[in-house]
């Protein structure tokens, strides 16, 4: 047998498609390894075959030449004739490298279901077999071949012994989901204190939780672990992460949630929008889906959909995230570490039943669509991968960059031009932190579709012109105000945040370090890239940085800086990822111990940072009762009035009554004469006016004043007592978890 | 018949049950668990999964993710047009995103009997 690899690395592999051993491997990789990046490709000789290997192709004939690959998961050959060999890593115990006399190296494998040698490959193949995860593959000096057929007994035990090596981080994930999610669908929402939950979870939950996450981070730190395996466990990761929490109690938590649920029920009643009503219904695309999502559905309201939305929205992040990691880097494990860096820090919490929540997926999809098809004309170190290599049904010339044709191109553009649409009608925010970060990509010329930019300004400004005027017009002089305010959006999103109990306090340090961390880490990142003058990463460092330009537009109600953090966490996480070490072959306990234990740190600064509002954020069915009542006593046109907005209120009948909060109504007349001569409740009966007005107050407004301090109107305490006192007020409704006053009707010749 | 003409008419069957599915669950008035996973499910991946995959994008995940971005926006856009032209009924928004899909599918069918042959 001539002696002599024809080998050719990945870089020249599109050149052999003409060749017919390397077509053959072509059509083998098609159905199961199109996606992944080759690690080498080599001539070889299909040698000896112990046992059944049912793998092997039918009528192979030993000394038949053909060509092998290896990619990120499989390990392929293809015969001249009908030899055909393809094995998953993970099936592979162990692999060898031979080296005869005469300079050949022969490849021997040993599976559980038997060995197989193929002869005469390229000195690269070792190589490259450390790379994808293999223990170092030394060249041993061999005089003949030996017979490596294992007895039945021990295939038998190697089975077993590879399949628990190949598994127990599965199995380790789903057993801590379990533990987690039984114990945290038992947390009872009124033993949830200041720290949030974390302080009602049992040691039990905990253990759980950090099995969970060490499964999944053995999974992504050993890289022989196949996608779906790793999907799957992320995804039940997400389920404990975001999933679990939202079964607490018998209630839909969060305030806001239940007001979008009032959104979508107003959409469904009447069919139309009223743009004066508020903000929402003049960007109603989110709530026209989800109204739709509910009649479809058949359901009454869409507060059933509203526990399940962080899990689902979390689950449909994964794709796009997956593509963006994809675009930084050819390690299989690449995307999968940074899509967890991103789910762990994901603190935000903007992922419940929401428009930001839904554009946020759209904004994700967008940039991954860029990232990977729609980028420099030229790729910029592109891998190599099979589309390269396989045979194209048109001339390859005919086929543009990113392996497209020109009309799936058009068809990609107007993809993105239908996601803006949906973004620009469904949320004030998200177009223009897609203007921000399409315009960067653009402006550093890796996007190619140069005319996005404008079309997303043409659509916003079109929306905000015609359909949103109503809003707009309303508050010119408040969104003016903010611009270019850099100090005062600062201290509206950053240190009156900082504020509240001893225990609150600290869950809002732990959030800023987190955020300061990240942020710290991805600088490291960049200035790495700057020195080592690669610019594989230039169009992430855009992105991350992109968003940061929002802050001198907007204090968005004192929520911007959030929104930044959330826009670009994605490529932060991206960034924080390239600084990990990827190297695979020496050292994989030491590896893996060390993702499991960063993992781990992770995993409980998301706990408490991610949770931490959870005593507010949880409603009894007390609160829900006391807000019905409220609904069924209060006539049409009346103003609800609460001391806070911690309330499950705005789900029903919006539109027919106006809705006020003591601390935005209230906040900047304190030294009002009126309220400090005759108190609250005449400083309320101003506000009512000649309608009928009633105050409720509730479990959770009273709890939101303990967590963040006495507002400047004064307290809860000293509101019910003004009221009391006033005889102007009845109280109509009484429980442990919220009462009602009612503004009585003035008497006759009574001034109002 | 191949594996890979097999598998090329696996999706468009499975988008042409869904939408079938979705119509009989709202038709018979089923409980509304069922109905709501049904139409989460259509919403969220029917229509863009009937589009994507003519466009060969050479990955799974890649053809899922705009799969799912089209579908989202397409929802968006078709009932945010409803509701402005003050013409919004749940059913005619159902029936227009069925449309999109069927023929999507049917699209699907095609292209893989042409590749084949």
């Amino acid at each position: 047998m001539p002696p002599g690899p024809h080998d050719a690395d990945a870089r020249r592999a599109p050149d052999l498609a003409d060749e017919p051993r390397f077509a053959a491997l072509v059509k083998i990789a098609r159905p199961i390894a199109v996606d992944e990046p080759i690690r080498c490709v080599s001539a070889a000789t299909f040698g000896v075959r112990h046992g059944p290997l049912e793998v092997v192709g039918r009528g192979h004939r030993p000394d038949e030449p053909g060509a092998l690959a290896i990619t990120d998961r499989h390990l392929l050959f293809a015969g001249e004739e009908d030899g055909r060999l393809w094995l998953k890593h993970e099936d592979i115990l162990s692999a060898k490298i031979v080296r005869l006399p005469g300079g050949r190296r022969d490849l021997w494998l040993i599976t559980p279901a038997g060995a197989v040698e193929l002869h005469s490959v390229s000195f690269r193949v070792g190589s490259a077999l450390e790379q994808v995860g293999f223990p170092r593959v030394k060249a041993a000096t061999e005089t003949a071949p030996k017979a490596a057929l294992p007895e039945p007994a021990t295939r038998e035990r190697n089975a077993l012994a590879a399949a628990i090596s190949a598994h127990w981080p599965v199995a380790l994930t789903a057993a801590g989901t379990a533990l987690w999610t039984g114990e945290v669908i038992g947390v009872d929402p009124t033993d949830i204190g200041d720290s949030g939950l974390i302080s009602a979870l049992p040691a039990t939950a905990l253990v759980g939780l950090a099995l969970a996450c060490a499964g999944v981070a053995a999974a992504i730190a050993r890289s022989r672990t196949a996608d779906r395996w790793l999907f799957a466990q992320l995804a039940a990761l997400l389920f404990a992460l975001y999933g679990a929490p939202s079964l607490i109690g018998d209630v839909t938590s969060f305030n806001v949630t239940w007001r979008h649920v009032g959104v979508s029920d107003y959409i469904a009643r009447h069919g139309s929008v009223d743009p004066y009503i508020n903000a929402y219904f003049n960007w109603p695309g989110f709530f026209a889906v989800s109204a739709l999502a509910g009649e479809l559905g058949g359901l009454d309201d869409v507060l059933g959909l509203a526990r399940w939305a962080p899990l689902a929205y979390n689950l449909l992040y994964l794709g796009p995230l997956l593509l963006i990691g994809r675009s930084a880097s050819d390690d299989p494990r690449f995307p999968w570490l940074s899509a967890a860096i991103f789910y762990l820090c994901n603190w935000i919490g903007q992922d419940y039943l929401s428009p930001q929540g839904l554009t946020f997926l759209l904004y994700l999809c967008l940039l991954a669509i860029i990232l990977t098809w729609l980028g420099p004309r030229a790729p910029i170190d592109a891998p190599a991968r099979w589309r390269g290599l396989r045979v194209p049904r048109e001339p390859a010339s005919a086929r543009g960059g990113h392996g497209l044709r020109p009309w799936e191109r058009a068809a990609l553009m107007g993809i993105c031009c239908l996601i803006v649409a949906a973004a620009v009608t469904s949320h004030q925010l998200t177009p223009f932190a897609m203007l921000a970060s399409v315009a960067a990509l653009v402006l550093l010329g890796r996007c190619s579709f140069r005319a996005l930019p404008t079309i997303v300004l043409v659509l916003t400004v079109a929306w905000v012109l015609f359909a949103a005027d109503t809003y707009v017009s309303g508050h010119v002089e408040q969104l003016k105000e903010d611009v270019g305010q850099l100090g005062g959006v600062l201290s509206s999103n950053v240190g009156s945040r900082v504020s509240g109990s001893p225990d609150h306090l600290l869950i809002a340090h732990l959030r800023l370090a987190t955020a300061g961390l990240l942020w710290l880490l991805a600088l490291v990142a960049v200035v790495r890239q700057l020195r080592h003058g690669t610019a594989r990463l230039g169009s992430h460092i855009a992105l991350a940085a992109a968003p940061f330009g929002l802050v001198l537009m907007q204090a968005y109600g004192g929520e911007i800086v959030l929104r930044v953090y959330l826009f670009s966490l994605p490529f932060v996480a991206v960034l924080v990822t390239s600084l990990i070490p990827l190297r695979t072959g020496r050292r994989a306990a030491l590896r893996v111990s060390a993702y499991v234990v960063v993992t781990l740190a992770l995993a409980g600064n998301f706990l408490a940072t991610r949770y931490g509002n959870e005593r507010i954020a949880q409603f009894t069915a007390g609160e829900v009762e006391t807000v019905k009542r409220l609904y069924d006593t209060a006539p049409r046109g009346a103003l609800l009035i609460a001391p806070n907005p911690q309330l499950p209120w705005q789900f029903a009948r919006i539109g027919e009554h106006r809705y006020r909060t003591l601390d935005s109504a209230l906040d900047v007349d304190a030294e009002d004469p009126v309220l400090r001569r005759d108190g609250l409740a005449r400083a309320i009966e101003r506000l009512a006016g000649s309608r009928p007005a009633y105050v409720v107050v509730t479990r959770n407004t009273r709890e939101y004043e303990r967590l963040f301090g006495r507002p400047e109107w004064g307290t809860i305490a000293q509101l019910e007592r003004s009221l009391t006192a006033s005889g102007r007020f009845a109280r109509i409704y009484a429980s442990a978890d919220g009462e009602i006053f009612a503004l009585r009707p003035p008497r006759r010749g009574q001034q109002g | 018949m191949s594996a890979e003409r097999q598998a090329g008419r696996l999706l468009p069957a499975l988008l042409l049950m869904s939408v079938l599915v979705l119509a009989a669950a709202i038709a018979v008035g089923a409980p509304p668990v069922l109905r709501s996973l049904l139409a989460c499910w259509f919403l969220l991946a029917c229509p863009g999964l009937a589009l994507a995959p003519l466009l060969r994008l050479g990955s799974s995940l890649g053809t899922w993710t705009v799969a799912i971005a089209t579908s989202v926006a397409l929802d968006t856009v078709v009932v945010g047009a409803m509701l402005y032209a003050g013409a919004w009924s749940p059913a005619n928004a159902f029936l227009v995103l069925a449309a999109i899909t069927v023929g999507g599918a049917f699209a699907q069918l095609i292209g893989s009997r042409e590749g084949v042959a």
